[in-house]
């Protein structure tokens, strides 16, 4: 305790407040004496107030002069403040600034530590030149700081002058000592250097070379890991998922050290550790601990489910991914799954994804059990998840493929259809898969066509693309059980211009399969409208290639081939990545990727220095300026971009998605390739000219969702959904 | 990784925005955000080069954006749990059960130290309350008003938790900070004047700077409290729903954890023994979840038992605690689904009598724990939509209930009763509780027989005493959607309850050793057991 007097001095010093005097000024004014009183208490409170208008996006800068000259205080709090200030507005006074920058280097030497960190770590989040100019010596000494707690802070602000100043930040040298600080001997300094350093190496990959680096400091991390903060751990963590291991006793080293931390509360931590086992375990000959380790996994993702709704719908993404590796994983936690009702509806629509596909298709028991789960789901209200559910019905039946399995999952899909007007569509589509299925059991035939037929008028009541598509070719397919099939043809017929392309091209087909039967006049009609009508180029080809071979000589018997081709069997309508793209994702679990199931694509642009330094007013501010203020008042620039954005997407598919996208073109237009590929010998040049063009159809017909016959491939679905 | 931060209120405005990487047009990313914002949708989406991620929490959105090209290094996981991790950070400091606009508004520049504190450069640093507490002690700009009835509320919730055992939990957080015990508030501002005067030249204490680079990252030095105490509460959640109508019992889970109050001095070294660890439970081990401060050596030791099972050593969770309240372990145990829940309802019959114009709903539940313990809450729920929709129900005449036990509610604007049960005993399904309902329904000979007498006769209508149920019925339902009659919810029959001194698992803690070595002191541990329901407990009926 100090003296008395110097106590009452203080106090007498600290409590004398000035009211703000009411100036002509107006609100500036005002804050303005109070920053310039004599009594520091005023001071103090209106800076305060001075921050306060500047987080609430008043432009209190033109204080800046009168802020600043209160930084020379030994008050810690009122020293963030004023900091805090210039931080934000150093940008409008650079010239002033240089007034500031002695206040800097001098705190950076402060006893203190903690005023140290503050002064390097504002000190290197200005951007401004002249600041920049004196940061060599701090930022030196602030790393090679006796306290660590100063270090660990230096390293990142290394990372915070790459951002600002590359160049400058290689001149100085000061990467070097980033480096090593990968071998301090605290925790905390390692881990934050490392976080640093990916920041850079995000930035500009040239900078340094990450991966060399980690695995030079291997052996460091392993042995600090047990020794960091959580959040310090996620780092070190996922440095080690970059790390290759050399061989399988490395890597069960590796996998032996981070089990541990399968059990940690951190979400962020588990779902990193589980990262690094799966990368590592590749490596590993599989042994008798195998499956200490696989159950391992699988309490670690159960837990995983513990977690508030949004971490929830990352771990959903991810174990996704993971499941699709290790599809046996999880098969005893089905439960876990099953939705709450007071989920929220993205985690109810993920956890349908996971489970059909973590159910074992061996095991009728558990099968049954999700069966009566799901079609409680088809009881809710919000019709998103109904839908979904429904979809998930008629994959649970493909995916246990028995015929007196699906009989009851299609009994409640007809059930369904009969009584919910609205799931329809997601009926129709899933009934013809289910039959397309086991496309041989009479009765089940029976019982969806006269369903289907009781519909008066199925082109009102189908909305969706897939669905008329679907109910056309079971029209084609099964014309013997539509008693007033005629009709129905004629109606659709009759719409087909309004039509969207998957319709279309079902109609098409549709007519010209059963052209026998339907009135002469109809067939000439579609092919016309076919023709002539449309705007997809793949209907107009389409109906091309079929005018010619009604107009050959032997017509008739080229169309009953046609007729006669079924569609193949489906086995299985989940839909699955390529190899690489999975290789890729389980190496990208819990990053951006995982959500949207899009690895990173490797020619990405380079990381364009989004900072400019600032010298007066750069041209560069004022382009900002007027972007957002455009973004505010009108969105014609969002639209434009969208566009560009979405020819992106589909170029990426083009790459991503194809292999999947391949196996469906089979399917999709089987009839149609399967008449082609009969056809060859006489329409060579006819077929060849096709080939290419069904290719391209389903690229294109991709991005239309390709519910058409078989797969929504959410792959590409989900791609969608993110344009 | 996170470029930039942002706390929007209910119509997305910001309350705080903090741009974390000096990037430029905050304003812009926030335009597309509420452009692009989605009612229900994820918590992920990506506009542009712009990934937004964001969690929802009392009425407020904590967002994050990240630009494209930080997409290689950014951990969506760490992302959502830190911004978690500042909401109860947050909750923390101002001491209250939820958040909302006003309080964020009036402590902006205390936020905006934490995030600061919490997070440089997008790289997360600490969020631990109790670490940060002791670094930024900005005082906590909140209405007295607010503040004393929110204390209370918070403190009478906590008393129900332990005022069994503690007196005043309040004092031991006085005595920690070396003040007299006064009431809650007077406590917090003579903290701070305390603490003004002791700090001469420094306002803030630099215990940060020593602590967050320790080996110990979550426990301060040189703690002291006049009394050691320190609690351990184990409280278990049971999961259960089944389907009534056909018997199938869809989930039965326990969701377990161990919380602790530790108020101990120095630098204590505690062993927790369960039985569950010294039996070798596999299931528990395997779905355990520990806090960082549990050493992981302790529980290697653990996991090596499951597989060398002649080796008996580490039966035991060592650990440093942190200073105050955290959760030492999180379980999940799955129960067979044939084991009985711990409140079950052993009968629900709905039994019109239609000749009687009367419509009775019969619900029976038993217990199933041990005999010499006894519930201290039981409500239970059960929805009457259903039955509202089928049989035209006349609430001109009173309904009447009946129950064994406790007092039954109706709640007329959402259709369901409430049985406030209370204490029930323990047992193994002998002791039952009966509750009847009785409803009238509408009966339109008499209806039509009592209109043409009082066309007939001269006498007033007759007098009607209470409230008349219909009309208020007819308003609370009259402008009602009709989509929100088909959710599951409208036949789920809840339960709500809280066992003390029982586990459903049978988890139990053998011992509790606390050692310290240079004090020395004499330590009081507690221990208590809680079996609660979880959100879901329910009945489809």
């Amino acid at each position: 305790m100090p003296p008395l007097d110097k106590r009452i001095k203080k106090f007498l010093q600290n409590s004398i407040r000035v009211a703000p005097r009411i100036s002509d000024k107006g609100e500036l004014g005002e804050l303005r004496t109070g920053l310039v009183s004599q009594y520091p208490q005023t001071r103090k409170d209106a800076i305060k107030k001075t921050i306060q208008q500047m987080t609430l996006g008043k432009d209190v800068s033109s204080l800046f002069p009168d802020v600043l000259k209160n930084i020379a205080t030994n008050d810690v709090e009122q020293k963030k403040l004023v900091y805090l200030y210039v931080m934000n507005y150093a940008e409008t006074h650079p010239e002033l600034c240089i007034l500031v920058v002695n206040t800097f280097v001098t705190d950076a030497q402060d006893p203190n530590p903690l005023i140290r960190c503050m002064a390097i770590r504002t000190m290197s989040m200005i951007r401004v030149d002249k600041i920049l100019e004196y940061i060599e010596i701090p930022l030196r000494k602030t790393l090679q700081d006796d306290n660590p707690y100063v270090r660990k802070t230096a390293v990142i602000c290394v990372a915070k002058l790459f951002q600002l100043n590359k160049e400058l930040c290689i001149e100085l040298g000061v990467l070097e000592d980033l480096v090593s600080a990968l071998d301090d001997s605290n925790p905390m300094v390692v881990a934050n250097a490392t976080a640093a350093l990916t920041e850079i190496s995000c930035m500009d990959p040239t900078a340094v070379s990450l991966i060399d680096l980690i695995s030079s400091h291997f052996s460091q991390y392993l042995s600090v890991l047990n020794e960091c903060t959580e959040w310090a751990r996620i780092t070190i963590l996922t440095a080690l998922t970059e790390y290759d291991a050399k061989d399988s006793i490395e890597a069960q080293n590796i996998v032996d050290r981070v089990t541990a931390h399968l059990q940690h509360v951190n979400p962020a931590v588990v779902l990193a550790t589980i990262k690094v086992i799966i990368k590592n375990l590749n490596l590993i000959q599989p042994q008798a601990n195998d499956i200490v380790i696989m159950k391992k996994l699988s309490s670690a993702m159960v837990s995983l489910m513990s977690t508030p709704p949004e971490m929830q719908y990352v771990a959903l993404k991810n174990i996704r991914i993971i499941l699709e590796k290790f599809p046996e994983l999880l098969t005893k936690e089905l439960r876990i799954f099953f939705i709450k009702f007071n989920d929220p509806l993205y985690v109810k629509l993920e956890k349908i994804e996971i489970l059909v596909r973590l159910v074992d298709p061996s095991n009728l028991k558990q099968c049954s059990l999700l069966l009566s789960e799901l079609k409680e789901y088809t009881m809710e209200f919000e019709p998103e998840f109904v839908s979904r559910s429904i979809i998930a019905l008629s994959q649970l039946g493909i995916k246990y493929s028995e015929e007196n399995f699906i009989s009851k999952v299609l009994d409640i899909l007809l059930e369904l259809a009969e009584n919910q007007e609205i799931y329809m569509d997601d009926c129709c589509v899933s009934m013809c898969n289910l039959l397309r299925n086991c496309p041989d059991n009479e009765l089940m035939i029976t019982n969806v066509c006269s369903l289907l037929n009781s519909w008066s008028d199925p082109e009102a009541v189908l909305q969706r693309d897939d669905a008329k598509c679907n109910y056309m070719w079971l029209m084609g397919q099964y014309p013997d059980k539509f008693p007033s099939m005629k009709s129905k043809v004629a109606a659709f017929v009759h719409n087909f211009s309004e039509e969207e392309p998957l319709t279309q091209m079902s109609i098409l087909l549709t007519v010209v399969r059963l052209h026998n039967r339907l009135e002469g006049s109809l067939l000439q009609k579609i092919l016309e409208l076919a023709t002539t009508d449309t705007h997809e180029i793949d209907v107009r080809d389409m109906a091309m290639m079929y005018w010619r071979c009604l107009s050959m000589p032997n017509a008739d018997k080229l169309i009953e081939q046609i007729c006669q081709s079924m569609p193949p069997k489906i086995e299985n309508t989940l839909d699955k990545f390529s190899p690489e793209v999975l290789e890729k994702l389980l190496l990208e679990l819990s990053t951006i990727s995982s959500i949207y199931f899009k690895p990173i694509s490797e020619n990405k642009k380079q990381y364009s220095l989004r900072q400019k330094v600032v010298k007066g007013k750069h041209l560069d501010e004022l382009k900002d300026l007027a972007k957002s203020e455009i973004a505010q008042n009108a969105n014609e620039d969002v639209l434009l971009d969208f566009d560009n954005d979405d020819d992106d997407a589909n170029n990426l598919m083009k790459g991503n998605g194809s292999s999947n996208l391949l196996e469906e073109l089979d399917d999709l237009f089987n009839f149609g390739s399967g008449s082609t590929n009969e056809n060859k010998e006489e329409e060579e040049e006819d077929t060849s000219l096709k080939d290419p063009m069904q290719n391209l159809k389903l690229n294109g017909s991709g991005s239309s969702n390709t519910g058409g016959e078989p797969t929504a491939s959410s792959n590409t679905q989900d791609l969608l959904n993110l344009f | 990784m996170s470029s930039c931060l942002f706390i929007l209120d209910e119509s997305l405005e910001p309350l705080i925005s903090k741009n974390v990487k000096s990037v430029r047009n905050l304003t812009g990313i926030l335009e597309f955000f509420k452009l692009n914002y989605k009612e229900n949708g994820p918590p992920v989406f990506t506009v542009l080069e712009w990934h937004y991620v964001f969690i929802k929490r009392d009425s407020l959105w904590f967002m994050t954006a990240i630009h494209e090209t930080d997409d290689r290094i950014t951990n969506l996981m760490a992302l959502t749990f830190y911004l978690d991790q500042l909401y109860l950070l947050l909750k923390t400091y101002f001491n209250r059960s939820s958040l909302d606009r006003n309080i964020v508004l009036d402590n902006v520049l205390l936020i905006i130290e934490l995030i600061d504190e919490s997070m440089d450069f997008g790289i997360v640093q600490l969020t631990d309350p109790s670490i940060i507490k002791d670094y930024i002690r900005v005082k906590v700009n909140s209405p007295i008003t607010h503040l004393t009835s929110d204390d209370d509320s918070d403190t009478e919730e906590k008393h129900k938790g332990l005022s069994t055992y503690i007196p005043g939990k309040t004092d031991i957080v006085k005595l920690w900070k070396g003040q007299p015990a006064v009431t809650a508030n007077e406590g917090k501002s003579n903290e701070q004047d305390n603490y003004d005067d002791d700090d001469d030249e420094n306002f803030i204490n630099s215990y940060i700077a020593k602590t967050t680079i320790m080996p110990v990252s979550w426990r301060t030095k040189g703690i002291y409290y006049a009394k050691n105490e320190f609690f351990l509460d184990v409280i278990e959640k049971v999961q259960y729903l089944m389907d009534f109508s056909t018997g199938r019992i869809r989930k039965n889970l326990i969701h377990g954890e161990i919380k602790c109050k530790c108020y101990l001095s120095g630098m204590p070294t505690l062993k927790v023994a369960l039985n569950k660890l010294i039996k070798n439970d596999e299931q528990f081990i395997s779905n355990s979840k520990f806090h960082q401060c549990v050493s992981i050596n302790s529980l290697k030791r653990e996991i090596n038992n499951e597989e060398e099972e002649n080796t008996y050593h580490g039966k035991e969770i060592e650990f440093i605690p942190p200073d105050g309240e955290f959760v030492l372990c999180k379980y999940e145990l799955k129960r067979h689904v044939r084991d009985v829940p711990v409140i079950k309802l052993s009968n629900i019959e709905i039994k019109p009598k239609l000749k009687k114009y009367k419509i009775q709903i019969h619900v029976t539940i038993e217990t199933h724990f041990k005999k010499q313990n006894s519930t201290s809450v039981l409500t239970i729920k059960i929805p009457l939509r259903m039955v509202f929709s089928q049989y035209k129900i006349d609430l001109t005449k009173q309904p009447r209930f009946k129950s064994d036990f406790g007092e039954v509610l109706f709640n007329i604007s959402d259709d369901f009763l409430i049985w406030e049960v209370g204490s029930m005993k323990g047992g193994n399904g002998e002791s039952k509780n009966n509750m009847v309902a009785e409803f009238f329904i509408f009966n339109q000979e008499e209806y039509d027989r009592l209109q043409e007498e009082m066309k007939t006769s001269m006498n007033p209508p007759p007098l009607r005493e209470g409230p008349k149920l219909e009309e208020i019925y007819e308003q609370t339902h009259d402008n009602r959607d009709e989509h929100d009659k088909n959710g599951i919810s409208q036949q789920l029959l809840t339960m709500k309850f809280e066992v003390p001194y029982s586990t459903c698992s049978g988890l139990k803690v053998e011992y509790l050793k606390i050692e310290e070595n240079q004090v020395n002191y004499q330590s009081f541990p507690w221990v208590r057991y809680k079996t609660i329901n979880d959100d879901e407990y329910a009945y489809l009926i």
